[in-house]
């Protein structure tokens, strides 16, 4: 008996491990991303803003990264803009049951001393049914509405994805 | 001696029962249309390539432009070598992706000239492939369970779906699923490469 429990711990062991090489390949998890630098201090800003391409009464999404290193939170309440039907901010989310599925988001607390990113998968604008296609080079112009900044004008540059 | 025979069986079993079970699609017709309006059965007009199929729905800004772009992403990483592969997208939302809007899609994120097609059908036939290919579509917020394929007429509505690629070999069989958004690109380009070693 004493000789067998090594054998068969041995032989569950090299059991695992085939059954583990052949199992299916899984999507690698995310890549870490680099420490970023801390938000400046004392200032209020958005910065890292892009929109996708998008075809003559398309839909595209726009992003960007809000950094607020003021003392105290400030809150988007809304986006307008030109050259569409309209402009809405929503969210890409995994539910429950796996799907990927998208919500509209009212509006946005912006923390004290934090970023809050728009970034593809996830918090982005969505520009609907585009008046004419948008292709690089081109921009789109939009108007952030902060509870405590008010109109917050911002540019997004057209970017291949 | 004998329990390390016995364990050499086992492996050998385990590793002979992972690796020749595929799903087949060979002996199923779906009949679909591409972006230049002309008619392809999907899959057998494909045999003998490998085939990288996608999901998406063109009204979709985010997570259906990343699939894309990663399908894109996909065909770069093959470097100009494209013989024998085949990139698909179908669309779950034949009600508003017509041949037209899939060509204005294909325009737009610059998939023409890449031996890259963009398929649409009648609602029955796009909702069966998408079951059959394990892909779940509901309204937003609703669940999934209850989607009949059946969209509003308004065409104003937001679809949920799976994030998925499917990877298919030139003998129409299902070799692998993959997160379409987010699985790397060098990684799918090296199972394509893999099927293409395989035909050979």
């Amino acid at each position: 008996m004493t000789f067998m429990r090594p054998l068969a711990l041995l032989t569950v062991l090299v059991l695992l491990f085939t059954l583990t090489a052949c199992a299916d390949e899984q999507p690698a998890s995310d890549v870490p991303l680099p420490e970023e630098p801390p938000v400046p201090a004392d200032t209020f800003a958005v910065v890292d803003a892009w929109a996708g391409v998008a075809s003559e009464g398309g839909t595209t999404a726009g992003y960007f990264t809000i950094e607020n290193g003021l003392a105290r939170a400030d809150t988007l309440q809304g986006v307008t803009a030109n050259g569409m039907d309209r402009i809405e901010m929503h969210e890409t989310y995994e539910r429950e049951d796996g799907l990927r599925g998208m919500r509209p988001v009212e509006e946005l607390v912006a923390p004290p001393g934090e970023r809050v990113r728009f970034a593809p998968g996830g918090l982005h604008l969505m520009l609907i049914n585009m008046e004419r296609a948008l292709a690089v080079g081109d921009s789109v112009e939009v108007t952030l509405s902060f509870a405590e900044h008010g109109a917050y004008p911002l540019t997004l540059p057209v970017r291949d994805r | 001696m004998r329990l390390l025979s016995v364990l050499a069986m086992a492996c050998a079993v385990v590793l002979a029962g992972c690796g020749e079970s595929y799903d087949s699609l060979s002996e199923e017709t779906y009949p679909l249309t591409n972006y230049d309006s002309t008619a392809v059965t999907f899959p057998a007009a494909y045999e003998g390539e490998v085939l990288l199929v996608g999901y998406v729905y063109t009204q979709c800004p985010d997570i259906c432009s990343v699939i894309t772009a990663n399908m894109r992403n996909i065909h770069d990483a093959l470097e100009g070598d494209t013989e024998g592969v085949r990139f698909v997208t179908i669309t779950f939302d034949p009600a508003r992706d017509t041949p037209a809007q899939l060509a204005r899609y294909a325009e737009t994120f610059g998939l023409q000239d890449r031996r890259w097609d963009l398929l649409t059908g009648d609602a029955d036939t796009i909702d069966a492939l998408m079951q059959r290919m394990g892909v779940r579509r509901a309204l937003a917020g609703e669940d999934a369970a209850s989607f009949d394929g059946t969209f509003p007429e308004d065409e104003d509505y937001i679809i949920d779906h799976t994030d998925r690629m499917t990877l298919i070999d030139g003998q129409g069989r299902i070799r692998d699923y993959y997160m379409g958004s987010r699985m790397p690109a060098e990684m799918v380009a090296e199972d394509i490469n893999h099927l293409r070693r395989e035909r050979s």
